[in-house]
């Protein structure tokens, strides 16, 4: 079997050529053209003396420059990486630094964020325009790809202000796609949204799996992600996945109208906790869809538990929210203790899963590797850092999260990430992050707080700016006289949040 | 009032609004009224909330009918050309 994850498109492109594959306002790719765009990337990846099989950096974000890269990179058996054009130039020198990638396949977004620091990075092969790729040889296929070789990286917050690598194999997403084909029944008249950003791992579920399908793939302008009301209705979508955010905050602003997405089949909502009374609210705009709470991590390959809404629906006690549900077809779980024991139904522990779709580890980084990803007799599981309780009826329900890790907006956040920069720009030790507020489990905004009188708030919060990208830097920076501690000398994190929640002027 | 002193009532508004959120942020740097708010990331998805409300609780606007499009609240003068636009007004 080939697990080159261009050749779905390469097949489509032989059988049904004409069809739309990318919805792109006025500049749509057909399966042939997109097909043609990722060989003759291919190509030009491949193009001089023969190399092993590298990393190639997509710096573009909702354009046909990202789908070439992102599919040519797979095409000639290389690993795709997914770069943001809104990081900052330190953030993006650091991650080519680490990445060094073979080439960087570029849009107009993309052409801009390389300057500095980040041009100096950058490897001598950049694709600035299809004006430079070679023809299309009509007998090029998908070359030959091993169930092991690594599909794509995508970074994620590392604790100590280093990005990690999360390596994902071809099996693992292989397996997601059949895996969501099998579960959903997907048609080649499917219409799909593609709201995550290329850098999130939601959008590896967003291309592959309508491509698997024949059907197609309509990426939602910037603009209209807030509110993507019109846009849901004006391209006829059959498929909308995104952070449930979407849904609460159109929720909130009372922008659901009773059946405003007839045209939806399925609504997946994933990345952050969903609450049931949005959730609701999406199911009587969407009156034909499922609405479906799907838990993910990157080092499982996007989606892990399922849960569609029912009636009445399981929720998640106390909090108002979805339950996390079964784990998929394919995959195991477990409750973890500590010492990675599995506990009994109706205790609270780590959520650890186990199956085809677990990834290799973290790039150049053994050590947390073994820690993550132990291996318990002869079987590989991710230790989520989910704080979970299965239920009697096998139901998991998210409880929040073990360690210092936050959402924003779906991002993974390691508060102790922003803490280290912190550190290294006050000088001092003295600093701390919370996540706050936070409003059904989902972090709305990250407050620093500093005791340092030789930075200003506008100093820290711009070199933060060059550091992180945009949701990670605090949405508030706050200067105390002592740092709070508790009788262990630890920051005490709860003084810190009552400190926020004081009435203003209080503070 | 002539128009053109109340468009110059409803900018000031909106600029007070808008430099609260950024304070708030910790984000004292000048802002003219052209300059990106919400695609360059100045100001975040629940700034954007606010101003919303804001604008729906001064001007009437019913953005659950009509719905939006960040670009249209992305600088003080878009947000004051919404204003401006007949179909919105009170």
């Amino acid at each position: 079997m080939n697990f080159n994850l261009a050749q779905p498109v390469y097949e489509h492109s032989r059988n049904q050529g004409a069809r739309l594959a990318v919805s792109l306002g006025g500049n749509d790719l057909s399966y042939a053209e997109l097909a043609a765009l990722a060989q003759r990337t291919a190509r030009w990846l491949t193009a001089g003396p023969s190399r092993s099989p590298g990393f190639v950096g997509v710096l573009a974000s909702r354009s046909a420059e990202a789908y070439a890269g992102v599919l040519g990179a797979c095409w000639a058996g290389d690993a795709y990486v997914p770069l943001n054009p809104q990081l900052p130039e330190q953030r993006l020198a650091q991650l080519l630094r680490i990445i060094q990638p073979v080439a960087l396949v570029v849009d107009e977004a993309g052409r801009k964020a390389l300057t500095g620091s980040a041009r100096q990075a950058c490897p001598p092969r950049i694709l600035n325009s299809f004006h430079e790729l070679p023809s299309y040889d009509p007998q090029d296929r998908p070359c030959a790809v091993e169930a092991e070789q690594t599909a794509y990286m995508i970074f994620t917050s590392g604790s100590t202000g280093m990005p990690k690598g999360v390596l994902v194999p071809a099996r693992a997403v292989c397996h997601l796609v059949k895996m969501l084909q099998e579960l959903y029944g997907f048609r080649p008249e499917d219409r799909f949204s593609k709201a995550y950003n290329l850098s999130f791992d939601g959008s590896v579920h967003d291309m592959f799996t309508p491509w698997n399908a024949g059907a197609s793939v309509h990426p939602v302008p910037a603009s209209q992600l807030m509110a993507p009301m019109k846009f849901i209705q004006q391209q006829q979508l059959t498929v909308w996945a995104s952070v449930p955010s979407t849904a609460v905050f159109l929720e909130q602003l009372k922008m659901l109208q009773p059946r405003a997405f007839p045209s939806l089949r399925y609504s997946i909502f994933s990345g952050e906790p969903l609450p049931l009374r949005s959730a609701l609210a999406w199911r009587r705009a969407a009156p034909n869809s499922e609405v479906d709470n799907i838990c993910g991590h990157t080092e499982c390959c996007v989606f892990s538990t399922l849960e569609r809404l029912s009636d009445p629906p399981n929720i998640t006690p106390n909090r108002g929210l979805v339950a996390i549900g079964k784990p998929l077809p394919g995959f195991e779980a477990a409750v973890f203790d500590e010492a990675c024991s599995c506990l009994p139904p109706g205790q609270e522990g780590e959520l650890a899963l186990s199956g085809p779709q677990v990834a290799k580890g973290y790039f150049q980084d053994p050590e947390r590797t073994a820690a993550r990803f132990p291996v318990i007799n002869g079987k590989t599981w991710y230790r989520t850092g989910d704080l979970v309780c299965q239920d009697e009826s096998g139901i998991y329900h998210h409880l929040g999260r073990i360690d210092r890790q936050i959402k924003i907006l779906g991002h993974r956040v390691e508060l102790g990430e922003i803490e280290a920069h912190l550190s290294q720009i006050c000088d001092s030790d003295s600093v701390a992050a919370v996540a706050w507020p936070v409003d059904h489990g989902s972090a709305r905004g990250i407050v620093a707080f500093h005791c340092t009188e030789t930075r200003s708030t506008q100093e820290i919060r711009d070199a933060m700016l060059q550091r992180v990208p945009r949701y990670a830097v605090p949405t508030q920076v706050l200067r105390l006289p002592t740092m709070p501690l508790t009788t262990n000398g630890k920051v005490d994190r709860a003084a810190l949040i009552e400190v926020l929640e004081r009435p203003a002027g209080v503070r | 009032m002539s128009d053109g002193n109340q468009i110059m009532n409803e900018k000031v508004a909106v600029r007070e609004l808008v430099q609260s959120l950024l304070r708030r942020k910790g984000d004292e740097n000048v802002f003219a009224d052209s300059d990106s708010l919400i695609a360059s990331g100045r100001l975040d998805s629940v700034d954007t909330i606010a101003l919303l409300v804001f604008i729906e609780q001064q001007y009437g606007v019913d953005f659950a009918e009509r719905g939006f499009d960040t670009d249209e609240l992305d600088s003080v003068d878009s947000i004051v050309a919404l204003f401006g636009a007949s179909q919105l007004r009170v």
